[in-house]
């Protein structure tokens, strides 16, 4: 893992040279009609109800459609729905109208069958269902066009991972033997989608080759042939766009995002994500069970520097979960967590540790998104100034969720990709029914009757006053030091159209086209 | 005096070594007529191997430099170059070593070895063979036909010795270098080879250099001796002459040091004293320090004078004795 | 020659037993649990546990060792818990790659080290034993994944001469093929090349010091044949033992070579099966990794019978 290190630090300067190298050329050109892009993390299926990774997600929104997407910017949109849908104002019952000129891969026509079929097959298979699973308690049709879906609990967030990890396919299409490890996750599902392309090919961490699809509900697709490859390197990924092997990256190294896009021949683009880059404190052991000390560290670290000097601005600092630029951030909490090396001192004291304390913290690496460990690094010196001794443990994210879920931590700063803020953060993390609540080891009742009254509407307004306690209640018990939140931000060539980064990271390819 | 076949004069090598610089040989002179055998005799590390070596341009290490003057026939070979030097060696010179089985190539059979020096000459591969053959058979080894396809490790240490000499032999040199040939070997077959050598050298009219720690070895068949000591030449006379009276106390030290009545010896017995650290030599004469007779003369550089005729010593008192 | 054989077998089947427990023991012994590792962390342990039943990881170990070895025995390697494919299809996929990439970059170091490690010792101390122990140095010292960003970045960015990574087999035509394959193999090829030059330059120095060189120079044998009959024949053969391990190296794949050139080796896909705890897939590669280690040894010993008389019965 060390070895990883050395070799991201180098891959960053020599990202640096990339830059100035040269102009593109066009030495691996594809032919016309063809968009190929480039993805960092593995490929081990385009399966649509086992997404695990950005990846699988952006191969996914190629194939298959849903009920609703989530547009580029976060915002909920009618996808085979007509509208988005009635909601009962207990909060419990949605239903939705579907399109009626909505084909399959296959030619067959969608009905309301095929919906209730996927989201029973969907529940019963997929691999991070949990809170989907939780939530939903029933779906129904009314004739062959109406769907109902009945909640346990009200929750709005649901119907943002539709747009994520869900699909709606033809029944009976898929695989009879169908099982979790079953051939067709491998070399790709022969479900019959209604996505706006085919896959066609498809090898496991190399690559996948989509076919537009000329009945497409949303009229044909600009682009004939859509290539999804794997380049497992940043640097290399920049390299690859330079000679036009490949039209749009996923990820390039922070430093050369904004020289690059600057650069005649090339178009990029920045946006806020759902993505969050903070360090977890296990507030059910030393020394973080102790409140003032959570504070303390929070107040002793400096995230602007670590968001412009690491991160080269493409993670935006905030003490908060919200980013300064979302409607529930609130100025005067964000002030009680920012940098101020008095105040953590100050914390320190009442903690009765004026000299400082120690902990240990668990970096991941590799790491997708951010150098998380250059960021430890900044942050072990920030806090050093203090007196407060960060030691940092380096292991694979595997390792890390065993020792998480045993307990074995302290704290563990990492970036994390998210479809929804809501979803990840506010109910996962805390709520004593997330998924990861019970190894955050946080508990507060007050906390989950604030998200439950959150969760109820999808109007901003409404939901902001439920927010603002959320906010108030994590800034008041600060769980964890809130760093900063990802923007999503990708590099193409100058002739692609159509295309730009979003709210929910992954790429979003279905509408690109070049020339 | 008839001009002589091979003749060094004032030979030096030096190489760098860990301890400083070594100097195996440091100004030695000898001649050699055509069909005389000279024999250079001392203990090991007295520097007669890389000498003997370093007469025909053969570096060890390679790292050693040579100086001196080298006439073969009356052509400095250290004026040659490598192409005439090889092609020197290639019809007129040959080496006979002591560790037969160091000396021949492994992986070559010894019918490749010895058809590639003869074809040096230029001639049919046959050609070759029969002239192989013919030593070998000359050379009394059984079966040569088979020997021929063998590789060195399927034959004895005897064997391997005749095979040596039949590939020094197979190019008809002027001179040979014997550097300890029969050292390896046991007594009996020691005398065999040694009678073998001899009686070839006489048919074949051929010069040779032969080195010995042995005395009786050098006894039986040098015309001449020279007794090197610490890279120098310490005595030189013809052989009867030298046995019997010897002038330089290193050559008594030496005689006294052969176990009489025994043909074999071993590793020399004790001569009292260290053999010196050639890299700390003293001034003067090199063996003072182990002399019976040292005085304050020997710290003056004791150079190889005549002190009768045909034989010399690098002694002050050689005379006297 | 079928005793030969038949021992060898033996030996072969001993070794990958031994290896098959210690691989099995090993993979389960890493931090982690693959159930972990496919859900994520928005599992719950209800679902890691289901999870865990469907890969078979409650089973103890001695089923879960005897299931692997009896499938492995047939030719079965079992399913691979990340891509649920089987594994001895998924290395019958990427194994090409490794062993074309591998089989070009061993003989671009065979063709950089013979050449190198004859001429540095024939003329050592001198100017081309220098140049060629710098530039070895440097090609030792200066990692594979550097050198391949600096060739991408000269070959494919600045001079737009080869393409910057992918992989393109020989049924795609030779140019296209090579065309891909020839940054990473030289970048994998000169590492090995730095190491068999210093090997092949000691054991021709050796050679040389010997006393066959020292009698074949006294019999006038001209110089080049004493280098390439005398002296090379016999330094290749502790030459070949470097030659054979780096060769065995390489067909474990190179797994940043493999990441910075985007082929779909081996190399590639044992990282990941590790980083996501894919034992089965773990399990399959590194036996296949064990067996063509123990196959090269063989080959090398045959290798050594035909070069050094001495060896052959």
């Amino acid at each position: 893992m060390d070895g990883m290190i050395g070799r991201r630090g180098a891959l960053t300067g020599l990202a640096g040279i990339l830059a100035a190298a040269s102009l593109p050329r066009s030495a691996g050109a594809q032919p016309r009609g063809t968009v190929t892009a480039s993805l960092l993390g593995n490929l081990p299926n385009i399966h649509p109800w086992h997404v695990g990774n950005v990846e699988t997600a952006a191969a996914n929104l190629l194939a298959y459609s849903n009920l609703l997407k989530v547009g580029v910017d976060g915002s909920l949109q009618p996808d085979l729905a007509v509208a988005l849908p009635q909601i009962t104002d207990d909060g419990l019952n949605y239903t939705f109208e579907l399109r009626r000129d909505v084909r399959f891969h296959n030619g067959d026509r969608l009905t309301a069958e095929d919906v209730l079929y996927s989201y029973e097959k969907y529940l019963s298979t997929g691999r991070r269902r949990g809170n989907l699973r939780r939530f939903i308690a029933d779906v129904q049709k009314d004739g062959d066009y109406v769907v109902k879906v009945s909640l346990k609990e009200p929750w709005v967030g649901w119907m943002r991972l539709m747009g994520y990890e869900a699909a709606i396919v033809r029944r009976g299409s898929d695989v009879t033997n169908d099982t979790a490890t079953g051939e067709n996750l491998y070399r790709g599902s022969r479900m019959a989608g209604c996505g706006p392309f085919i896959p066609k090919n498809f090898q496991a961490d190399v690559g996948v080759e989509f076919e537009a699809f000329p009945g497409y509900f949303g009229g044909a697709p600009a682009t004939q042939t859509i290539k999804l490859v794997r380049i497992p390197d940043a640097a290399t990924q920049l390299a690859n766009l330079r000679t036009g092997s490949v039209d749009i990256i996923s990820n390039c190294p922070p430093k050369d995002f904004a020289p690059v896009s600057r650069e005649a021949g090339f178009g990029g683009a920045v946006r806020p994500s759902a993505g969050i880059f903070y360090m977890p404190m296990n507030v059910a052991k030393a020394p973080f069970d102790n409140i003032n000390l959570r504070r303390a560290v929070s107040c002793a670290v400096d995230r602007d520097y670590i968001c412009e000097e690491i991160y080269s601005g493409l993670v935006t600092a905030s003490a908060l979960p919200a980013s300064p630029n979302e409607f529930w951030y609130e100025e005067d909490l964000a002030k009680q967590l920012a940098y101020d090396p008095d105040r953590a001192k100050f914390h320190l004291r009442a903690a009765g540790m004026p000299r400082g304390f120690a902990f240990e913290a668990i970096v991941p690496v590799p790491s997708a998104y951010v150098e998380a460990r250059e960021a430890a690094v900044v942050m072990q010196a920030n806090l050093a100034e203090v007196g407060i001794r960060m030691n940092i443990r380096q292991t694979d994210f595997v390792s890390m969720y065993r020792s998480a879920q045993n307990g074995d931590w302290q704290a563990f700063p990492h970036p994390s990709m998210q479809s929804s803020v809501e979803d990840y953060l506010i109910w996962n993390n805390y709520h004593k029914d997330g998924n990861q609540a019970q190894w955050m080891g946080y508990r507060n009742p007050a906390y989950d009757t604030a998200v439950m009254e959150s969760f109820r509407y999808l109007d901003e307004a409404r939901k902001k006053p439920a927010l603002r306690k959320v906010s108030e209640i994590l800034v008041d018990h600060c769980p964890a030091l809130w760093i900063g939140r990802l923007n999503a931000y990708h590099l193409w060539r100058a002739d692609v159209s159509g295309f730009g980064p979003r709210y929910s990271y992954f790429m979003d390819l279905t509408s690109a086209k070049k020339g | 005096m008839p001009e002589p076949l091979f003749e060094v004069r004032d030979l030096v090598t030096r190489f760098r070594s860990e301890g400083g610089e070594i100097r195996p040989s440091r100004g030695v002179s000898f001649h050699i007529a055509a069909g005389e055998v000279l024999g250079l005799v001392g203990e090991s590390g007295s520097g007669k191997s890389v000498t003997a070596r370093a007469s025909i341009r053969l570096q060890q290490p390679e790292s050693a430099t040579i100086g001196g003057e080298l006439f073969f026939r009356g052509q400095d070979l250290r004026k040659l170059d490598a192409e005439a030097l090889r092609g020197l060696r290639a019809k007129q010179i040959a080496m006979v070593v002591q560790d037969p089985a160091a000396a021949l190539n492994p992986v070559m059979t010894i019918g490749d070895q010895l058809t590639r020096i003869h074809r040096l000459h230029g001639g049919s591969e046959a050609e070759a063979r029969e002239a192989a053959l013919l030593l070998l058979r000359r050379m009394r080894i059984a079966e040569p036909e088979s020997r021929l396809a063998a590789y060195p490790h399927q034959l004895s240490g005897g064997m391997r010795q005749r095979v040596l000499i039949a590939l020094a032999l197979i190019c008809r040199p002027s001179l040979l270098i014997a550097d300890e040939p029969t050292t390896a070997l046991d007594v009996t077959v020691e005398a065999e080879i040694l009678a073998l050598l001899d009686e070839l050298r006489r048919e074949l009219g051929m010069a040779m250099l032969m080195i010995s720690h042995n005395l009786s070895v050098i006894g039986r068949i040098c015309d001449r001796v020279a007794v090197m000591y610490a890279g120098r030449i310490m005595e030189e006379a013809p052989t009867q002459a030298l046995l019997a009276t010897p002038r330089h106390p290193y050559t008594m030290a030496l005689l006294a040091s052969v176990p009489r009545g025994t043909k074999r010896d071993g590793p020399l017995p004790a001569i009292p004293g260290e053999p010196p650290d050639l890299a700390r030599l003293p001034p003067g004469c090199p063996f003072q320090a182990r002399c019976p007779g040292a005085a304050p003369q020997c710290t003056a550089e004791q150079p190889l004078r005549d002190i009768a005729p045909g034989r010399k010593a690098a002694c002050w008192r050689a005379e006297a004795a | 020659m079928a005793r030969f054989l038949l021992g060898r077998a033996a030996t072969l089947a001993l070794v990958l037993f031994g290896a098959s427990v210690l691989i099995f023991l090993v993979v389960r012994a890493l931090p982690g649990d693959p159930a972990i590792a496919m859900m994520t962390s928005n599992a719950t342990p209800a679902e890691i546990q289901a999870m865990r039943e469907a890969l078979g990881l409650h089973l103890p170990l001695w089923q879960q060792y005897l299931t692997w070895v009896g499938g492995a025995v047939t030719g079965d390697l079992g399913r691979s818990f990340m891509y649920s494919n089987g594994v001895a299809a998924m290395i019958a996929e990427r194994f090409p790659v490794t062993l074309h990439v591998s089989l070009v970059a061993l003989a671009i170091a065979m063709a950089i080290a013979i050449p190198a490690g004859v001429l540095s010792a024939r003329y050592k101390g001198g100017a081309l034993d220098h140049m060629f122990r710098v530039v070895a140095m440097i090609g030792i010292s200066m990692p594979v994944f550097w050198q391949g960003l600096l060739s991408i970045l000269l070959f494919a960015v600045i001079l737009g001469w080869l393409p910057p990574g992918g992989y393109q087999p020989l049924s795609a035509g030779l140019g296209l093929s090579t065309a891909h394959i020839i940054l990473p193999a030289v970048a994998l090829g000169t590492a090995y090349a730095a190491t068999i030059t210093r090997m092949l330059r000691s054991s021709m120095l050796d050679v040389l010091g010997r006393e066959h060189i020292a009698v074949a120079r006294a019999h006038g044998v001209p110089e080049r044949t004493i280098i390439w009959t005398d002296a090379f024949r016999n330094a290749l053969i502790p030459t070949l033992t470097a030659a054979g391990f780096s060769f065995g190296y390489l067909l474990a794949g190179a797994v940043l070579t493999e990441v910075i050139f985007n082929l779909p080796g081996m190399g590639r896909l044992l990282y990941e099966s590790i980083l996501s705890r894919d034992y089965p897939l773990v399990q399959g590669l590194v036996l296949l990794n064990v067996t063509l280690f123990v196959l090269i040894n063989f080959g090398m010993d045959a290798l050594y019978a035909v070069l050094d008389p001495r060896i052959r019965r």
